[in-house]
């Protein structure tokens, strides 16, 4: 496992998602981040240690949760991986600190984005990704990333079953709209190339009220911020445009 | 998922602090101390009044039209009337040998009630989801059993002595632990539905802090009935009346440590 400097291209990715608490234990993980670092559905990483799950030497994985517990400041680190065909992909982590709401240290949030695409599968020119398909990607993205951080702040507040009824919240409503948007044991499916913004406006809009319901507008805006924080521009950028990005940053 | 750890100095040092005031108030009743039943009536009025101000802080950290904010402003709301309550009560307490039973300081404690039992209701429907239903069950029953048992061996045989003249009084011996118990409950359930969550802790507190205040009611009914809830300590300490003064206080201050922690959930202080 090599480690890399910083240079991340401007593609508009999956964004994983990897939660931990304050001993490197990880308590979360989104598809997204199950698919990047080649884990089956069936063999979740959660209460698995960060290093074992990156794959990498624990004085490797460490500044992702010591920086941000120590010194309150975002953490970086570019690890490659071995794919299915045995080509290396280069995936960056950045780690910041979660805090209790009682401002303690609790654990890390780590995004994982593609540093390069696999060579065998490189963007062809000719061919480059329609605006359609990239705001279908980025709106995914967005929506993902916001229910996951939603999921684990109403799970850390309220508790699993109050998690469960957000999701149910939002399952019931796709499936009385026919929406293609479902979440099966908190991982969110959209069965459909093409889903318009209205309906993941709709499903975070539900999200959204459910939660500050339960812990108020504030946190709920707070962890929501945060996310678009850790966010590729292009991405917040084609969310904000979709009318998915429901508390401004400012 | 982990929860938080609550690891709050500050909390601990309210809990001891809390502790010592509880105890030296049992001392002052054992060895007679005159100025007792006012320095405990001042101390109630102060912990019924902080609750209702860190509620009211809640109160005011949420925007408006947010359900939070309701809820928070019934609470401190009840709050705030039963620290009324409490300070007419200390009142009397200064300015005549014999506290009148029932006051006007009654008016305030049965008014506060109302937005209590609204503020827990909304909280409990709000949040979507009940205990299952063998928890319910166990929940209601063993609340059923209490005032069951409050009923039947201490509140029916006061209410239905024959010679008792005053209905308004009647009707506060069932309005006091009975309705303590419902708010007790209301919190309850709102703690099983949140349990594994950080917020399950704060509720568990508020309503420990009610249960606590139904049995300190239940024991001011039955030591007043039996006239050994001594307000005035010339004529002697009274073992009841520290329990039940004590009780309060106690009942006062955990609903308050409640408060405290969901103001320190949403960082408001």
């Amino acid at each position: 496992m090599n480690t890399k400097g910083l240079s991340q291209r401007d593609t508009n990715p999956p964004l994983g998602l990897l939660y931990t608490d304050l001993n490197g234990r990880i308590v979360f993980a989104n598809r997204h981040a199950l698919q990047m670092l080649n884990y089956q559905t069936a063999d979740r990483p959660i209460g698995k240690m960060l290093h074992e799950v990156l794959q990498c030497s624990q004085p490797e994985a460490a500044p992702l949760l010591h920086i941000p517990m120590k010194a309150g400041e975002p953490a970086r680190l570019i690890l490659e991986f071995a794919d299915s065909s045995g080509s290396q992909t280069a995936i960056q982590f950045i780690s910041e600190a979660a805090y209790d709401d009682t401002g303690l240290f609790i654990g890390v949030n780590i995004s994982l984005q593609y540093v390069e695409q696999p060579e065998e599968a490189p963007l062809p020119p000719s061919s480059p990704p329609s605006p359609s398909s990239e705001m279908q990607a980025a709106m995914l993205a967005y929506f993902t990333a916001q229910v996951n951080a939603l999921q684990v702040l109403l799970g850390r507040m309220g508790g699993q079953g109050i998690r469960e009824i957000m999701e149910g919240i939002i399952d019931r409503t796709a499936a009385q709209n026919g929406w293609p948007v479902h979440i099966t044991a908190s991982q969110i499916t959209v069965t459909q190339p093409e889903v318009s913004g209205e309906v993941y406006r709709t499903l975070l809009a539900k999200a959204v009220h459910y939660a500050t319901s339960i812990i108020g507008r504030r946190l709920v805006a707070h962890a929501m911020q945060a996310v678009d924080s850790q966010m590729p521009p292009q991405t917040l950028e084609l969310a904000r445009q979709a009318g998915l990005q429901l508390f401004d940053n400012h | 998922m982990t929860t938080p750890q609550v690891k709050d100095g500050r909390l601990t040092g309210l809990v001891i602090t809390g502790a010592a005031i509880v105890g030296l108030t049992i001392i002052f009743y054992a060895i007679g101390l005159p100025a007792t039943p006012q320095i405990v009536g001042i101390l109630n009025t102060l912990f019924a009044l902080a609750g209702g101000l860190l509620a009211a802080g809640l109160w005011n950290s949420f925007e408006r039209g947010e359900l939070l904010k309701a809820i928070w402003g019934l609470l401190s709301l009840g709050m705030l009337l039963w620290a009324i309550g409490e300070g007419i009560w200390t009142f009397f307490l200064f300015t005549s040998t014999e506290v009148p039973y029932p006051s006007v300081a009654d008016v305030s404690w049965v008014l506060g009630y109302i937005p209590l039992f609204v503020a827990l209701y909304l909280r409990y429907r709000s949040l979507g989801r009940g205990p299952s239903s063998v928890r319910l069950g166990i929940t209601i029953g063993l609340f059923a059993m209490i005032a069951a048992l409050a009923l039947i061996f201490i509140i029916w045989p006061i209410v239905t002595y024959p010679d008792y003249s005053d209905p308004f009084e009647q009707a506060l011996d069932v309005i006091y632990p009975m309705g303590d118990l419902l708010v007790a409950l209301g919190a309850l359930l709102s703690v099983q539905a949140l349990s594994g969550g950080a917020l399950a802790k704060p509720w568990a507190l508020i309503g420990i802090g009610f249960l606590i205040n139904a049995v300190s009611d239940l024991l001011f009914v039955y030591a007043s009935w039996h006239d050994i809830y001594l307000v005035n300590l010339e004529s002697g300490a009274g073992l009841m009346t520290a329990i039940v003064e004590a009780s309060y206080m106690i009942s006062y201050l955990i609903v308050a440590c409640g408060i405290y922690m969901q103001a320190r959930l949403h960082r408001i202080m």
